[in-house]
């Protein structure tokens, strides 16, 4: 028989583990490509097409895609290589070198790899067009179209043929640790690796501590960077924990003999699945985490969706007419304000100089405004930030020390007399394109002198209800798009920036954004974290099958002292909900500590996002209660039914089925 | 008095065609009494596995009656068995049947802590038997750790830790070399001796025989003749056992 023979006989008695492992890979991948395709199209991602509020709701559940991909694909890879050891070990028994364990597993596992990614691209092919249609139900694309680029595919390649390259490396290097007895022996050994002791679980412990206070101290909803690698650090240190548990169980089992009795297969079992399952957790644990922070972040923005827009704008509608631009005449302006389906209840004015950079404002204008008592001195201004964020921005937005006021009498120099940070106008966009300054009568007198034209006014209105101020807020802003092009220069060249530029800043279209990117938030991370969930279970089965050999073999044993089925469903579900429950657990706790410490431990900022952190949590929760009891059933089922069957265990050893035909 | 009663038994294998019935066992009659040792030898493939199966309650499926102290092990459940068998039965394997996760105190004191037994009782009853056995320096590792003679002896002690009626044993020799076998069987006559334990024994090897009171002899599922020992000499006994095999044919050129 040749070696070529041989391989492909064990390939085809092993098919159904191939199966299984090669269809994760080919959905992984495929999941992967969709989303790729979708992140880098280039219509879903203009702005004029898409909102971004929108397409940026895709950032963080594709890099933790990513992530995701990288551990998940590492995992199978290992998952699908423990199945072989023992057959390997049996190989080798037979007369094959390590030369030969080698050649199989490259052969293999670059056929796999290969199969996998042809697999995937095709199936991504056809699901990312899927994908595409199903978002364009949940939120407005405008006019992009679906559209698949070369580059999609590439980089699906290269990412995960890197992956490939590295795991399929790593194990043959592995391999030249192989030798026969170990290999032979991993099956009836708890595995031990170096990792334990009860001072790893502290470190973990302590790791999990300084991601959450370095969370609490330099948290920056901007500055992805620290969040993954605090990301890196707890799940080390979730690793590490899990690592330790182990060790501490026992401790606690042992310090009560009869707990130590009624616990002792639970224990040797838990030990056993603790010391093997250690990475899955992990990566259970972590996929749990992710999904119901971002989850959580989610669903509290869109239910959130009415507050931030009424913070983030004073007024319920603003626009700006200066240079020319959005003069609309009172006429047309009452024609839309009076036929709404709610009544204008004032229209105010602010007047300001734009000086491109600068914006100034006079402090008499704003304290008629807003009522309040400004006071700028002689040569003196005050730097003003429309912002509506807490206390924690404050100190990233600059003082500005100086301002050089040019006038034909020459530079006059003007010294910063602090900064406000107060919301006084809405975030209009042409006023948001420069910094604002607050200087007194005399200095902004002669400046206006001087700049006649770069007058403008900010046109303020405000309705007995903002809700009902879409259909105003759009027949205004066609109205403005309409007069300036009919009655002014483009500055752009281009409709949609100059739209863009010149549009009104309301209250109802932020709320309308925000809800439209929330259901696209809530519908991409409810698709990822049902794919997360998906591969939790696919990720648990595996780990478990790899141990079912294992199983059998002990309650068989079992069976022949004397077992009864609830024995035998009690001995199962212990360790059962350990491994199905405890990653959920900790990851949800994760998640939650994590919402509360970037909120500060401000609580009544942490409270809105923890009852949903928490919810979703639950839901998940649900999910895998529901999963659990299914599959313990199942499981039990099968058990009983082998041990029931197993009539005559006793000379017949439990044989390896070999499947060589010589 | 009799402890085990076994009134034509049969047992049928069904392969998979209709036609395709295998009669391992057929019309088995058996009486074994409280305090015996006794040993069931016979070729390979004559049905003695599949007798002790059905003994201990382990198959399920056969036709006849067996009765162990009084009580029908037909008429119970699959669960009511299983406890019956962990309660009031012993059972030794000749793969010796331990557990890997646990070390050997622990896997023999498995019966008892299944049970729910008072946590004294088990430690006593545990140490007890650890030294009776002579496994004191091994009972804190792991059965791979050991030697086949110490794990059947962990095996043995799990079998009589709950005190049980009576002791089956398929070849608990089978995978040993002569000393530890000779041990092993030692550890029997004590049990029998001293406790008054009744074992029923599978055997191929008429040495580990010969420490019996009594052998039957099976073969084609059929009981074919069985010999006492009386108060013969074990030595003496044992060239009446090779005797025997001999008669019987396919005794000795089976193993
Ligand atoms: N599960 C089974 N299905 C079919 N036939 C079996 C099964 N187990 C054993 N047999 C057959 O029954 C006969 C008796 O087997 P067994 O009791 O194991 O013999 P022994 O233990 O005396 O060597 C053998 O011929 C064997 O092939
Ligand atoms: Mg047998």
């Amino acid at each position: 028989m040749t070696f070529r023979r041989m391989a492909f006989q064990i390939f085809k008695a092993n098919l159904r583990r191939y199966l299984l492992f090669f269809l994760c890979s080919s959905f992984t991948i495929m999941v992967f490509f969709a989303f790729y395709s979708l992140y880098t199209n280039p219509d879903f991602n203009d702005p004029y097409q898409v909102n971004g509020m929108v397409s940026g709701n895709l950032y963080a559940p594709f890099l933790v895609m990513r992530v995701f991909a990288v551990l998940f694909i590492v995992y199978a890879q290992m998952a699908f290589l423990k199945f072989r050891k023992s057959d390997f070990g049996l190989l080798m028994v037979l007369g094959m070198t390590s030369h030969n364990i080698r050649k199989i597993i490259l052969l293999e596992n670059s056929m796999i790899a290969l199969a996998s990614i042809l697999t995937g691209l095709g199936a991504g092919t056809v699901f990312s067009g899927l994908f595409f249609f199903i978002i364009s139900l949940f939120v407005d694309i405008g006019n992009s179209a679906f559209s698949l680029t070369l580059d999609s595919y590439l980089y699906t390649i290269k990412f995960f043929g890197v992956i490939y390259i590295a795991v399929i490396g790593i194990h043959l290097l592995l391999t030249l640790r192989y030798n026969i007895v170990r290999l032979l022996q991993e099956s009836r050994t708890a595995e031990r690796s170096f990792l334990h002791g009860k001072f790893t679980g502290v470190f973990g412990v302590i790791l999990l501590g300084i991601s959450v206070f370095d969370m609490i101290i330099h948290y920056n909803p901007d500055d992805a960077r620290m969040m993954l690698i605090n990301l890196g650090v707890s799940m080390v240190g979730v690793y590490l924990l899990l690592s330790g548990l182990c060790d501490w169980m026992k401790l606690i089992f042992l310090r009560s003999t009869k707990a130590y009795h009624k616990h002792l297969m639970f224990s040797s079992d838990l030990n056993y699945t603790l010391g093997r399952s250690k990475i899955v957790l992990s990566l259970i644990t972590f996929l749990v985490f992710i999904t119901v922070f971002l989850s959580g972040i989610i669903f509290y923005i869109t239910w959130n969706a009415e507050a931030i827009p009424v913070k983030n704008n004073p007024y319920d509608i603003a626009y700006s007419e200066v240079f020319g631009k959005n003069s609309i005449s009172p006429k047309t302006l009452s024609e839309i304000t009076d036929h709404g389906a709610t009544p204008l209840l004032s229209h105010q004015k602010l007047e300001y100089i734009d000086l491109f950079n600068f914006k100034v404002f006079l402090d008499q204008n704003i304290n008629t405004l807003i009522g309040s008592d400004y006071h700028v001195e002689k040569d003196h201004f005050l730097n003003l930030a429309i912002v509506a964020q807490g206390e924690e921005w404050k100190n990233q937005r600059p003082e500005m020390p100086t301002f050089d006021l040019k006038l034909s009498s020459g530079k006059h120099t003007l010294y910063s007399q602090g900064i406000l940070f107060n919301m006084v106008f809405n975030p209009v966009p042409n006023l948001m394109n420069g910094l604002h300054v607050i200087v007194n009568e005399e200095d902004y007198m002669a400046l206006k002198a001087e700049n006649k034209n770069a007058i403008g006014n900010l046109q303020l209105l405000n309705f007995k209800d903002w809700k009902k101020t879409a259909d105003i807020d759009a027949k205004l802003n066609s109205a403005l798009a309409k007069y300036n092009k009919d009655n002014t220069e483009s500055w752009y060249g281009n409709e949609r920036q100059e739209a863009l530029v010149f549009s009104t800043k309301s209250r109802i279209s932020e709320y309308l954004q925000l809800k439209e990117s929330g259901r696209f938030g809530i519908f991409v991370i409810t698709f990822v974290g049902l794919i997360f969930f998906g591969a939790s279970c696919i990720v648990l089965h595996f780990s478990i099958q790899t141990d079912l050999e294992r199983e059998k073999i002990k309650f068989g044993k079992l069976n022949k002292i004397g077992i009864t089925s609830k024995e035998v469903a009690q001995m199962i579900g212990g360790p059962f909900k350990v491994l199905f429950f405890l990653p959920y657990i900790l990851g949800i706790a994760l998640a939650t500590v994590y919402i509360i410490s970037s909120s500060r431990f401000e609580m009544s900022v942490a409270l809105g996002p923890f009852w949903f952190c928490l919810l979703v949590g639950g839901a998940y929760l649900l999910f895998q209660v529901l999963f659990y009891y299914l599959y313990t059933r199942i499981y039990t089922r099968k058990m009983l039914a082998h041990i029931q069957l197993l009539k005559i265990p006793l000379t017949e050893q439990d044989s390896t089925p070999i499947y060589i035909e010589i | 008095m009799p402890i085990l009663e076994v009134e034509s038994l049969s047992k049928e294998y069904k392969g998979k065609g209709k036609m395709n019935v295998f009669q391992a066992l057929n019309g088995i009659n058996l009486s074994v009494d409280s305090g015996e040792l006794v040993a069931i030898m016979g070729p390979s493939g004559s049905g003695k596995t599949t007798l002790l199966n059905i003994l201990s309650g382990i198959d399920t499926e056969y036709s006849g009656v067996v009765r162990i102290a009084g009580t029908s092990i037909s008429e119970m459940s699959k669960n009511e068995l299983a406890l019956f068998r962990r309660q009031r039965m012993g059972f030794v394997f000749q793969d010796y049947n331990l557990l890997d996760s646990l070390t050997l105190r622990e896997n023999i004191m498995v019966p008892m802590v299944l049970d729910d037994q008072e946590v004294e009782d088990i430690n006593s009853r545990t140490d007890e038997t650890l030294s009776l056995f002579d496994l004191g320096e091994v009972k804190d590792k792991y059965p791979y750790m050991v030697s086949g003679g110490q794990q059947q002896r962990a095996a043995i002690s799990r079998a009589i830790i709950n005190g049980p009626e009576v002791i089956f044993a398929d070849e608990p020799t089978g995978n040993l070399d002569s000393k530890s076998s000779s041990t092993v069987m030692k550890t029997f006559a004590k049990l029998n001796a001293l406790k008054g334990a009744t074992i029923v024994m599978v055997t191929h090897d008429p040495f580990a025989a010969s420490y019996c009171n009594r052998v039957l002899f099976i073969k084609d599922g059929k009981m074919l003749l069985e010999i006492t020992r009386e108060n013969k000499e074990r030595r003496a006994f044992f060239d009446r056992i090779l005797e025997n095999l001999a008669f019987i044919g396919g005794g000795e050129d089976d193993l």
